[in-house]
């Protein structure tokens, strides 16, 4: 399953490399561990991420796309697989090097009703980053902390306050606060607008963008929603069942999709103008997606795919370079 | 086109310690038979607890109807007993709720939940309605209904779940189906499967739908007629043709301007609406949306703005539409 070297990406630009990345969950129950069943969260997946962009990862629930954010960021202990950062393998760095990886890469979480302390005020929760990386202290991290909370568009006088007394958008500028505290190189967004409001959303993506092009950050975009992901990410990778099947510029995957299974997904996706949806042909693809527990052999998508041979269920298939930095996985390319 | 539905100046109001929420403030709308009408808008503006209201679902206390009328068939339930709106509900409307997770009872099985609407509306034996049962989880799409009927909800996937609470909001053949969110919990192959089907049910059995949802896609998929409510009113509604291509109010604006299309050709920068939901328990004096609207003029914090037709079904409530007003277009997105 390993990728052919994509020219499009020269070395030092690329910031994350993850190489057969595979995490599974073992399940409880079995004899003494005999014939214990294993969760097949990510199941060998490979990208690089380049400096300053976004790639936006999707899928439908269970396709493990935030199993593998959480492993690359190490909140999971990979399975196999190699996690390269800058350059570095950090696949099993532990302690000092650990706390300097996190640092440099930071998570943004889906619930900001969850992920917030709710007896720590706002200034300790976008403050603890400080203290943890000894960054600032006394006056230094009480400016610090007005700056960011400036930066995410709150009042320095927030910083006094409970999570509780803020909406659920101001929730989840608090978090984004909290990670741009330790001034990190590269922030996994997992599903960070599925929790907020239409109006809201764009808000929030408006922000992130700006903060891209300010800080010259670079984004993990994991979001189910492909409307949105393919607004803010250069590159998109598709998922299902653990694996990439498909991985191309985001404006050429909605154009041009190869994958029987991105087709299904992009038809799928209702879009806000009667006309476009009336003329449309949809493709509804049966059935639900099998169980990570046990899953099908060869290719995954097989049991639902509407054009699936013999060779589907004999071989996993590889992915295929299929010009400009476009990969998908199917036996029919 | 029969009328099946006529909800004129309908009020709720919730009684809570902190003071009364209107959380429904004067919304008039109908359903003709046959047709599917939209509901948007975000969370708290009223659109689940005006068609609770509808089904008579609002727990009293603290909910209350203050005012208004609801007719349904030709007859006034506003004032109906419990007893007499269990004869309706179940039987001519259905409801969809929007986490098929939580709405089927996790102990029963899945045909005693749905024979269970049967025995009690048309008076079917255990045979009879196991029969009917099995016909009902066919016509949703699950196969094997039979055995799938001996099992709990627990067994089902998420789509399968709701596609048995569509099976047990049909199973009487309702003329009007209300369905709240019923797709925001599930995966979009899945939601375009829901989709398929109450369209079906729509062409086949002339259901009538009134559908609630976020996701102005799914009304430009489904609905011929759409309700824009913000704070607890109505502010804008019309076919789907005047609220996608004429859309005359300024939050109606913000709505399609802060979300991207999947089919744009370039990277448009998307048009946030500032600000908040307004606190329905200190709602703003006039116009609900003036603290976040960019047009905002002296008389719409003061007073609340009266309907203006712009065409036969389309209706807006907004103050720009005076003829004093200031002239100001819908630009589209950036």
């Amino acid at each position: 399953m390993a990728v052919k070297e994509d020219i499009t990406l020269n070395k030092e630009e690329v910031i994350l490399e993850v190489k057969d990345l595979v995490k599974h969950f073992p399940m409880g129950g079995g004899f003494f561990g005999q014939g214990k069943k294993v969760v097949h969260a990510v199941n060998g997946i490979n990208f690089k991420i380049k400096k300053g962009e976004t790639l936006g990862l999707v899928g439908e629930s269970g396709c493990g796309k935030s199993t593998a954010g959480r492993t690359i960021i190490r909140l999971y202990e990979p399975t196999s697989g190699q996690i390269f950062f800058e350059g570095q393998e950090v696949t099993n760095s532990s302690g000092d090097d650990l706390l300097n990886l996190r640092r440099k890469m930071q998570m943004i979480f889906q619930d900001p009703y969850a992920s917030l302390n709710p007896r720590m005020t706002v200034g300790d929760i976008v403050g603890e980053g400080l203290d943890i990386h000894n960054l600032a202290s006394g006056q230094a991290r009480t400016d610090r902390i007005c700056e960011l909370l400036d930066v995410i568009g709150l009042n320095p006088e927030h910083a006094n306050r409970f999570p509780h007394e803020f909406s659920g958008g101001q929730r989840q500028r608090i978090g984004i606060a909290r990670v741009l505290s330790v001034n990190p190189r590269l922030i996994i967004c997992d599903e960070p607008i599925s929790a907020l409001d239409v109006s809201i959303q764009a808000q929030i993506v408006n922000m992130l963008e700006e903060l891209q092009e300010k800080m010259g950050l670079t984004y993990l975009f994991i979001a189910h929603d492909l409307s949105m992901v393919k607004h803010i990410s250069h590159r998109i990778a598709v998922m299902y069942l653990g694996r990439i099947v498909e991985l191309a510029e985001s404006f050429e995957l909605y154009k041009n999709p190869k994958h029987p299974y991105t087709q299904a997904l992009l038809s799928a996706i209702p879009i806000p103008d009667p006309r476009v949806e009336a003329s449309k042909t949809r493709i509804v693809v049966q059935g639900t997606v099998p169980s990570p527990i046990d899953p099908p052999s060869g290719c995954y998508f097989r049991t639902r795919c509407p054009h699936a041979k013999a060779v589907c269920a004999e071989q996993v298939p590889e992915l295929k370079e299929l010009g400009s930095g476009h990969v998908a996985a199917c036996h029919l390319l | 086109m029969e009328r099946l539905l006529e909800v004129k100046d309908l009020q709720t109001s919730f009684f809570t310690y902190a003071g009364e929420v209107k959380a429904v403030d004067g919304v008039s709308f109908h359903v003709d038979q046959g047709e599917a009408i939209g509901i948007v808008g975000e969370s708290g503006c009223g659109k689940s607890v005006t068609v609770q209201t509808v089904m008579r679902l609002i727990p009293t206390p603290p909910g209350k109807i203050v005012g208004g009328s609801i007719t349904f068939l030709g007859k006034d339930i506003v004032n109906l007993s419990e007893k007499e709106m269990q004869a309706i509900r179940g039987k001519e409307m259905g409801m969809i709720f929007q986490d098929p997770m939580t709405s089927l009872n996790p102990v029963l099985t899945i045909g005693l939940q749905l024979t269970e609407v049967l025995k009690r509306h048309e008076g079917l034996s255990g045979q009879a309605a196991n029969k009917r049962a099995v016909d009902l989880l066919e016509l949703v799409g699950i196969s094997n209904p039979e055995s799938r009927l001996k099992q709990y909800p627990h067994q089902f996937s998420g789509g399968m779940r709701q596609r048995v609470m569509v099976a047990m909001a049909l199973t009487c053949s309702p003329k009007l189906l209300i369905a709240d969110e019923p797709t925001t919990a599930l995966d979009v192959t899945i939601q375009a499967q829901i989709l398929e089907l109450m369209r079906d049910l729509k062409n086949k059995i002339n259901t009538s739908i009134i559908l609630i949802t976020h996701d102005l896609g799914i009304v430009a998929d489904l609905c011929s007629r759409v309700l824009v409510m913000y704070g607890g009113k109505i502010i804008e509604k019309g076919s789907v043709d005047d609220i996608y291509y004429n859309p005359q109010h300024p939050y109606t604006w913000g709505l399609l301007k802060s979300i991207p299309r999947l089919d744009a050709s370039e990277k448009g920068k998307l048009v946030p609406i500032p600000g908040t939901p307004p606190d329905l328990l200190n709602p703003p004096k006039g116009c609900r949306f003036a603290p976040r609207c960019e047009h905002c003029m002296k008389l719409c914090t003061e007073q609340m703005p009266e309907y203006t037709a712009i065409n036969d079904g389309h209706h807006v409530a907004c103050w720009l539409q005076h003829p004093q007003a200031p002239k100001v277009a819908f630009e589209g997105r950036g």
